[in-house]
């Protein structure tokens, strides 16, 4: 078991940089999601903690051990490739003691922690089998007995779930945080995933560009982000955004004006927010209350027009095309609600529930509802 | 066939099987027709394909057993065939082997780790190998004419010596097996590497095993060339019991007297080696070894 911290890390190929600078401290034992979309270094960043990729600047220490130049069979990782990378030339238990194989123990000792690691993983009656004759979620399970059997400090999982079809993925999410508390090893997970993030971290590490945009709990990330970035990539369906002017704003809140003169009000801490200056407010699909046409809407209502609606039985999505933006509006509606294409509908945002970020992308605090989970674990 | 098919069809796999007929036969018939001459009698290259008279004389004398003519007169086995074929064996077997570990390495080198030249250097390999063989005739000679000042065991005349010349001609080889090994996901190697394996250890217990039907392939190619291989062989090797069969074989065509039957029977004895080596190969020539390895 051993923590990780990387400091200052970056990696560049040649010309092209990939990582710019990531400073991050993995506790003993936490389970850490990477998550960004393709591109964003997040398989990069997780390569070179394995060692299969050398650092160009920067520390990464594991259990106190600074490990930049260690190949990675002495960082005590192992790691669960996307592509499961079994050897197909031998059977499943030579796949699993092949680590063990190269580290000369004895063939009792191989055979005895191959035997440990297909009971937890219920994999006992594949031993024999070559991986060709083993179905997609099988050879999930084989690849993370390889891991398991050489008792890693950290395991490194890049996208393991990515080739599963969609009811095994679930299954097979539920095992590895099933896993992880069972073998409470600091595990270190890469996905493009929202959900997978979501469900299996105790932190998310939201990268973007090579950069880290931010780390927190998963609810924290989701009711707090940091980031415009951040809260548009954490939650589904996809946070709901407007471009707006800012017309007023101290520290109890902020009233914005979107493109067609609508005025918004959104309660965060606004104070010192320069009158004019542009700014994007989001609000998220579930925190639309749709009101009839005869209530009197007392502000923050939106005036739009269903383009589209999805009724899934436990809920409904409407699309809805409003004059201040190009984009559709997502709304989360009771399931009874029947809004054809075409039909009007008023959307009221209440303040509380309204994300506002500046120019740059960095969000306002917002006042914390009550009874509104995140923050500190 | 449960597929429904055209009339026309019929009328097409008439025509194909007697094209494939014919091209069989153009393949077949220069081995019958050698087959014909070492078993006819005397030393005639022309005459019918199947021989009137059956005669064993050239096969005696190309297994080096004498033969008792009709008129009591016994002929000695001219040249030491066997010998030839056993030396033709020694140098084939050694040389693919050999060929085997240097290609698959130098394949290796290429295909996964990347160093300044690398390009270039496949390049100007292959290049260097499309020049015929007979023009380096010269240097290759001279090398080894120098060589074997200073290492007699290497140099004119010796097995070593031609074995090494052999060795040369490996870029084929390293393109062949190169293509192979990028075929492989990195990631199995990268697998081996977190678990522990030294970069050898990844080639040899995860690469080399995912490669095995190219590697016989090469080991095939590489072992019938040298036994076929005669202008190198001729230069090198001068003395008749270090000779190899194709160069030796030869020695049954003098000017003055084309021992035809002789040298047709030698010549099916070289291509017993390549026909045994081939089947026992052939066991190892399955594809889809790394079926299962990656994905589902």
């Amino acid at each position: 078991m051993a923590d990780v911290v990387l400091k200052g890390i970056h990696k560049s190929y040649g010309e092209v940089k990939t990582l710019h600078g990531i400073d991050l401290e993995i506790a003993d034992g936490e389970f850490i999601v990477f998550v960004g979309p393709s591109g964003c270094g997040k398989s990069t960043l997780l390569r070179s903690i394995a060692g299969l990729e050398d650092i160009s600047a920067g520390e990464l220490y594991i259990g106190g051990r600074q490990v930049n130049d260690e190949p990675p069979a002495r960082r005590g990782v192992s790691m669960v490739f996307q592509s499961y990378a079994l050897y197909p030339h031998m059977n499943v238990a030579e796949n699993m003691a092949f680590g063990l194989h190269l580290a000369g123990y004895t063939k009792a000792q191989q055979r005895a922690a191959v035997e440990n690691a297909a009971r937890i993983l219920q994999i006992e009656h594949l031993l024999e089998r070559k991986p060709k004759a083993l179905s997609g979620g099988q050879r999930q399970r084989v690849a993370i007995g390889r891991a398991i059997v050489r008792k890693p400090d950290v395991f490194l999982f890049d996208e393991p779930l990515s080739n599963l079809d969609a009811a095994l993925r679930v299954q097979m999410r539920i095992e590895i945080a099933k896993l992880h508390k069972q073998l409470a090893a600091t595990m270190i997970y890469v996905t493009h995933d929202q959900v997978e993030a979501m469900t299996l971290a105790d932190r998310i590490v939201v990268l973007n560009a090579g950069l880290v945009e931010q780390v927190g709990a998963p609810l924290e990330l989701y009711h707090n982000p940091a980031t415009l970035f951040v809260a548009g990539f954490i939650g589904s369906p996809k946070m709901n955004f407007l471009e707006a002017t800012v017309v007023s704003g101290n520290a109890q809140s902020a009233t914005v004006a979107l493109p067609q003169g609508t005025q918004l009000q959104a309660s965060v801490d606004a104070s010192g927010v320069v009158v004019q200056s542009k700014v994007t407010v989001g609000f998220r699909a579930e925190h639309v209350e749709l009101v009839g046409a005869g209530q009197a809407p007392s502000g923050n209502v939106l005036q739009g027009e269903v383009m589209a609606q999805e009724r899934l039985g436990d809920l409904t999505y409407l699309y809805v095309q409003v004059p201040d933006s190009e984009h559709l509006m997502t709304v989360r509606a009771h399931p009874s609600v029947d809004a054809a294409a075409g039909s009007r509908v008023w959307l009221h945002i209440p303040e509380q529930w309204v994300y506002m970020f500046n120019a740059e992308g960095k969000a306002f605090a917002r006042h914390a509802v009550s009874g509104e989970k995140g923050g500190s674990r | 066939m449960a597929m429904v098919l055209d009339k026309s069809h019929r009328w097409r796999l008439v025509a194909a099987h007697i094209g494939l007929v014919a091209f069989i036969a153009l393949t077949v018939f220069p081995f019958l027709m050698v087959l014909s001459i070492s078993l006819r009698p005397g030393n005639f290259a022309v005459g019918s394909i199947i021989p009137t008279d059956v005669t064993l004389e050239h096969w005696k004398l190309a297994l080096g057993i004498p033969y008792v003519k009709p008129d009591g007169h016994i002929v000695n086995p001219p040249f030491p065939v066997l010998l030839w074929l056993w030396n033709s064996v020694k140098v084939a077997g050694v040389t693919a082997l050999l060929v085997l570990a240097l290609s698959t390495t130098s394949a290796y080198a290429f295909a996964r780790m990347r160093f300044t030249g690398r390009s270039f250097a496949l390049n100007t390999l292959m290049l260097m190998q499309m020049f015929p063989a007979v023009l380096s005739l010269v240097a290759i000679y001279a090398i080894f004419e120098t060589v074997g000042d200073s290492v007699p065991k290497m140099g004119i005349n010796t097995h070593a010596g031609l074995i090494l010349a052999y060795c040369g001609g490996i870029a084929m080889h390293a393109w062949t097996i190169k293509g192979y090994f990028e075929t492989i996901p990195a990631e199995m190697e990268e697998a081996a590497k977190v678990d522990g394996a030294s970069p050898f250890q990844a080639f040899w217990h995860v690469l080399l095993p995912m490669a095995v039907p190219i590697l016989v392939v090469v080991f095939l190619l590489s072992f019938i060339g040298t036994m076929i291989e005669v202008p190198v062989a001729s230069v090198l090797l001068h003395d008749e019991k270090n000779l190899t069969l194709a160069v030796g074989s030869r020695l049954y065509l003098y000017q003055q007297n084309y021992l035809w039957g002789d040298f047709a029977a030698a010549a099916i004895l070289s291509g017993l080696p390549i026909t045994m080596v081939f089947i026992l190969g052939q066991r190892w020539l399955v594809s889809g070894l790394t079926a299962g390895g990656v994905k589902g």
